[in-house]
C-alpha cells in the first residue's frame, strides 16, 4: 500500500478538523476542550465499546459500497438493504422463537443476508436488463424500505403493549452474547473483519471477483472477452446488499433485542459505508483503517455530547468536511504526479 | 363534499410546492451535466436559514437569504465535482451530511433546542401563500429560459455534449458552475417555503427525503419543467391523498402512502426507459 493511501485520511481528517475548530468556537465553546473530549470519550471506559460498536456496522457498510464500486456500480442504498436485512431476520427470529438456537442463529443470519441481498439485486437486475441508473432506483428503494418497515412496525409487527413503535423482544436464546456485557464487545466485530477477509477472497483470488473486477474496469472489454456483463452487474449488486443485510445485526441481536422503528430508519450507516468505502480506497484492508477513524469520531461525538454538550450532529458536519477534503486532496495530489 | 374536494386540492398544490422548487433545481443542474442529489441537504439549509434570517431581517429578505444559503452549498457542490471533477454522487453525499450537521448542530449550540419558531406571517391569497405562485411561474419561467434562450441552449448543450460545447467557445465550467448554483438557489426556496410559509417553524430534518421525492420527479418528469410540475402534482397529491382516504374510512396505512413515489419512479423508469432519458453527459465530469 502506497504512503498516501494512509496520509490521505489522515490530512482530511485534520482539515476537518481545523474547520469544525472554528464552529466550535462560533458557538461559544473551546476547541481544545472539545477534541480532548472526542477522543476520551471514543477510548475511555464504555467508549471503547461504542467504538467497536460503530466499527462494525461502518465495515460492514463499507465492504459492500467499496464491492459495488468494484463492479463499476454505486450502491447508495446500503441504508435501505441493511434496514430490509435487519427487519427481516428479527421477523424470522420472532416467528420461529421455539426453534432451538444453534439452528435459528444460522437462519436467522441467512436471512438478513437474503433480505439484503434481494434488495440490491433489485436494483442490479433493473441495470443489467434495462439500462435503469443504480444509483436513482437504490436511492427509491431506501425509501421504500422506510416505507414498508414503517407500515410493519407500526401496525402488524408492534408490540402490543405502548406507543413506540417497536417489535416484540426477540427470544432470549439468540442474544449474541457480550465479553463482559460491554456494549460492541459481541461476536459481530468478527464477523464483520471475516467479511473484510472473504470479500478480499472473492475479489482478488476467484473467477467471479476478477469477473466483477473486469466489468468494473471495463464493460466493453469484458464483454468481449467472454464476460457475461449484465450477470455480472446483477450478482455484484445482490452481493453488495447481500452484506449490507447484515449491518444493523448487532443492533439488534446484540444490544436493543428487538426493532426499534425510530432507530433501524434513522440509520445513516449506509450513506457512512461510502465515507469509508472513499477513505479505504475500496480495499478491505483500507475499510477496516477508515471505519476504525470514522468510528472514533462517532462514538467521540456522542461522548462529548454528554460531557461539553457539543451536539453529537457535529458527526455529520465533520463527516461531510472529511470527504470534500478527500477528494480535493486527492485531485490536488494525483495532478501534481502526472 | 366540495369542501372535501377544495381542502385536497388546496393541500395537494402546498404540499407539491417544495417538490417544485427543488426538483426545477434538478432539472438545471442536470440539464447542465451535474446530478445534484445533495438537493436534500441545500432545502434543509434553505429551511433554517430562512427562519433564522426571516426572524432578524423580515420575511422577504429570509426567504431570500434562504436561497442564498442553498446557493452556497451548491457553489461547494460545484467546486469538487467541476473544478475538482469530483465523484458526483460523492459530493452530492457529502452535501447532505453537511446539511443535516449543519442545521442540526447550530440550532442545538446556539439555542439550545432543534426547534426554532418563523415570527414572520406570510399574506395568503385565497388559501395560498406567495411562494405557491412563485413556484408556478418558476416552471414556466424555467421552460422559456431552457428552450428559448441562448443561455439555455447553451446549458443544455454542456450537458448533452460538452466536447462540441467547448469547441464552440462555451465556458463548460463556468456553465455548470451556473447551472449547479441555480439548483441550489432554487432547493432553497423549497426550504424556506417549508419552514416560514408552511409549517411557521424549523424542526430537524424537516425535510425528511422531500429532496430525494424532487429527484425521483424530476426523472419522471424526464428532465423538463412541465414534466417535472406534473411528477410534482402528482406526488403532492398522493401525499395529501392520504387525508381525504381517512375522511371516508379507508384506510390506508401512511407509510405506505409514502413509498407510492418511490415505486412508481422506479416502475417508470425501468419501463420507459427509451423515452425518458438523462442528458447525455449527465453525471459525467468533462476532461479536455
Amino acid at each position: 500500500m502506497d504512503k498516501r493511501a494512509i496520509i490521505s485520511p489522515l490530512i482530511s481528517i485534520a482539515i476537518a478538523f481545523a474547520i469544525g475548530a472554528i464552529f466550535i468556537k462560533f458557538i461559544g465553546k473551546s476547541p481544545l476542550e472539545a477534541y480532548a473530549s472526542i477522543f476520551k470519550g471514543a477510548f475511555a471506559g464504555e467508549g471503547w465499546g461504542f467504538t467497536l460498536f460503530s466499527m462494525t456496522s461502518l465495515i460492514i457498510t463499507g465492504l459492500a459500497v467499496a464491492l459495488g464500486f468494484h463492479c463499476g456500480l454505486f450502491n447508495i442504498g446500503a441504508n435501505g438493504q441493511l434496514m430490509v436485512g435487519g427487519m427481516f431476520a428479527a421477523y424470522i427470529a420472532l416467528l420461529f422463537s421455539g426453534v432451538p438456537a444453534f439452528l435459528l442463529l444460522p437462519v436467522v443470519i441467512f436471512s438478513a443476508i437474503a433480505a439484503g441481498g434481494f434488495w440490491g439485486f433489485i436494483p442490479g437486475f433493473l441495470k443489467s436488463k434495462r439500462g435503469t441508473n443504480e444509483v436513482v432506483v437504490t436511492i427509491m428503494m431506501n425509501y421504500i424500505a422506510i416505507g414498508m418497515i414503517g407500515y410493519l412496525l407500526t401496525y402488524p409487527l408492534k408490540a402490543s403493549p405502548g406507543w413506540i413503535a417497536q417489535s416484540e423482544i426477540i427470544p432470549e436464546s439468540l442474544w449474541l452474547p457480550r465479553y463482559k456485557g460491554m456494549i460492541g464487545a459481541d461476536p459481530t466485530i468478527i464477523l464483520a473483519i471475516a467479511l473484510a477477509v472473504m470479500v478480499y477472497f472473492l475479489l482478488w483470488r476467484t473467477k467471479t471477483g476478477y469477473e466483477i473486477r473486469a466489468v468494473g474496469f471495463n464493460p466493453k472489454a469484458s464483454n468481449y472477452g467472454g464476460i457475461n456483463v449484465p450477470r455480472t452487474i446483477a450478482l455484484a449488486m445482490a452481493l453488495s446488499g447481500a452484506i449490507a443485510g447484515l449491518a444493523y445485526f448487532n443492533y439488534i441481536f446484540a444490544y436493543q433485542h428487538r426493532v426499534v422503528s425510530d432507530v433501524l430508519l434513522g440509520a445513516n450507516v449506509g450513506f457512512d459505508g461510502i465515507t469509508v468505502a472513499l477513505l479505504g480506497k475500496n480495499h478491505p484492508l483500507g475499510i477496516i483503517l477508515a471505519s476504525f477513524l470514522l468510528a472514533v469520531l462517532c462514538s467521540g461525538c456522542l461522548a462529548a455530547q454528554f460531557e461539553i454538550g457539543i451536539p453529537k450532529s457535529f458527526y455529520l458536519f465533520l463527516e461531510g468536511i472529511i470527504i470534500f477534503s478527500f477528494v480535493i486532496f486527492e485531485k490536488v495530489m494525483g495532478g501534481r504526479k502526472e | 363534499m366540495i369542501g372535501v374536494i377544495i381542502a385536497f386540492v388546496g393541500s395537494g398544490i402546498r404540499r407539491s410546492t417544495p417538490l417544485i422548487f427543488a426538483s426545477l433545481g434538478g432539472v438545471y443542474s442536470e440539464r447542465s451535466g451535474v446530478v445534484n442529489i445533495g438537493l436534500e441537504g441545500m432545502m434543509l439549509v434553505g429551511a433554517f436559514v430562512s427562519v433564522v434570517a426571516g426572524n432578524v431581517f423580515g420575511l422577504v429578505p429570509g426567504i431570500l437569504l434562504g436561497a442564498l444559503s442553498g446557493t452556497l452549498l451548491a457553489l461547494l457542490h460545484a467546486v469538487a465535482t467541476v473544478t475538482f471533477k469530483a465523484n458526483q454522487i460523492v459530493s452530492g453525499v457529502a452535501i447532505n451530511l453537511l446539511g443535516m450537521g449543519l442545521t442540526e448542530f447550530i440550532p442545538e449550540a446556539m439555542f439550545g433546542k432543534t426547534n426554532i419558531e418563523s415570527l414572520c406571517s406570510a399574506p395568503t391569497i385565497s388559501g395560498f401563500t406567495p411562494l405557491v405562485f412563485v413556484a408556478m411561474a418558476l416552471v414556466v419561467l424555467s421552460h422559456l429560459i431552457l428552450f428559448k434562450t441562448v443561455f439555455g441552449l447553451r446549458l443544455r448543450s454542456v450537458g448533452e455534449n460538452p466536447k462540441s460545447a467547448d469547441t464552440l467557445g462555451i465556458s463548460v465550467e463556468r456553465m455548470r458552475y451556473i447551472g449547479v448554483m441555480i439548483s441550489g438557489a432554487l432547493a432553497g426556496l423549497g426550504g424556506a417555503y417549508m419552514s416560514i410559509e408552511q409549517s411557521a417553524c424549523f424542526t430537524k430534518n424537516m425535510v425528511a427525503g422531500r429532496g430525494f421525492i424532487a429527484l425521483a420527479a424530476m426523472i419522471f418528469g424526464g428532465w423538463t419543467p412541465f414534466g417535472a410540475l406534473g411528477a410534482c402534482l402528482l406526488f403532492g397529491f398522493a401525499d395529501s391523498l392520504q387525508t381525504i382516504i381517512q375522511t371516508f374510512g379507508v384506510a390506508i396505512p401512511p407509510p405506505i402512502i409514502q413509498l407510492l413515489p418511490y415505486l412508481l419512479t422506479i416502475v417508470i423508469l425501468a419501463s420507459a426507459v427509451k423515452r425518458v432519458r438523462p442528458p447525455e453527459a449527465d453525471g459525467k465530469p468533462y476532461e479536455r
